[in-house]
């Protein structure tokens, strides 16, 4: 079980299906910050490192079936800067998930922090295809 | 004319320009002499030379009957009664009829028709490269560009939610009719097109 707290700089990784790929912009579209759910599913890095668990997280999508244009990374710093909430959120079969929120009381992410989100955010794992 | 439309349609100019520049070059500069209009009328029938069979198809969903025309027609066909911009934005959206229940690798339900339906009719009006992105809500997200301003409006059923970006300056609203989305994308600088301009024919 991993702390629940977050380092300024830990990673926290988001896989990207294709159809939320701006290739003209090299980044995701906004709407991929914002899923049927109120919370963001990401994964944090827990001292795996970004490229690993990018890597880790690309990979269990595929094994699901599931597209992956890239997979995003952001520093919880700049989630704090935008002011999206992080929460640790383990599954049974994934103790690295946890979820972004709009505010600390929880929420749908809006349309503004989505975007920042959508600026912020890096490629850490280019899908292969 | 042709030439004088793609001059609204940042996209288009910019590989027109293109275009021209390859020509000038592979030509060693003979072009110099040739119309702009013929120069772009080649581009634009060269673009729907590329197009394969199943944007084909997509794109001739959204042409009336009596004025659909066979692949080889458009190729050939005056450069007056094509306009790019709109077969490609048109061919985006239509691919987000494809998506299935769970494309997000979540459970994002299809877009819905009400949506698919609007979305298109705010394309009909816009003269420039438009993104259509599908929402886990089964909405589209339709983002437009215009220099350091942007716009993203997500299509619902009743309304429009827009996000504004304005230089540095985020604006989020809503909107209840086709009109007042019209009017926000003019303030971003984007220009609109009549919608009989952008038609196939």
């Amino acid at each position: 079980m991993l702390s629940d707290e977050f380092e300024d700089d830990e990673t926290l990784l988001r896989a990207i299906p294709p159809v939320h790929w701006l290739q003209d912009f090299q980044r995701p579209s906004s709407a991929a910050f914002t899923p049927t759910t109120p919370g963001c599913s990401v994964d944090r890095d827990g001292g795996r490192g970004p490229v690993p668990a990018a890597k880790a997280l690309s990979e269990r999508r595929r094994q699901q079936g599931k597209e992956v244009a890239c997979v995003v990374g952001i520093e919880k710093q700049a989630c704090d800067t935008i002011g999206v909430s992080v929460a640790y959120a383990p599954e049974v079969d994934n103790e690295y998930h946890c979820e972004l929120y709009n505010a600390p009381e929880g929420g749908k992410i809006s349309k503004t922090k989505g975007r920042k989100l959508a600026e912020t955010c890096s490629v850490v794992d280019l899908s292969p295809s | 004319m042709s030439y004088r439309v793609s001059t609204c349609h940042e996209d288009c100019t910019i590989r027109y320009h293109a275009h021209w520049v390859d020509e000038f070059s592979s030509t060693g500069g003979n072009s110099r002499n040739t119309a702009p209009e013929d120069v772009l009328a080649k581009f634009w029938r060269s673009w729907y030379r590329g197009l394969d069979r199943a944007d084909w198809d997509l794109l001739l969903g959204h042409v009336s009957p009596i004025t659909r025309r066979s692949q080889k027609e458009f190729i050939t066909a005056p450069s007056e009664m094509i306009n790019p911009i709109f077969s490609s934005n048109i061919i985006a959206l239509e691919k987000l009829r494809q998506l299935e229940r769970g494309w997000d690798g979540e459970d994002a339900p299809p877009i819905n028709e009400a949506s698919f339906t609007l979305a298109k009719k705010i394309l009909e009006c816009i003269g420039t490269k438009v993104h259509s992105i599908p929402t886990s809500e089964g909405t589209v997200q339709l983002e437009i560009y215009c220099g350091s301003n942007s716009m993203e409006i997500e299509i619902k059923e009743s309304s429009f939610c827009i996000l504004k970006v304005v230089g540095s300056s985020y604006e989020e609203l809503e909107v209840n009719t086709v009109e007042d989305v019209y009017d926000h994308i003019q303030e971003i600088g984007c220009c609109l097109t009549s919608s009989k301009m952008m038609k196939l024919y």
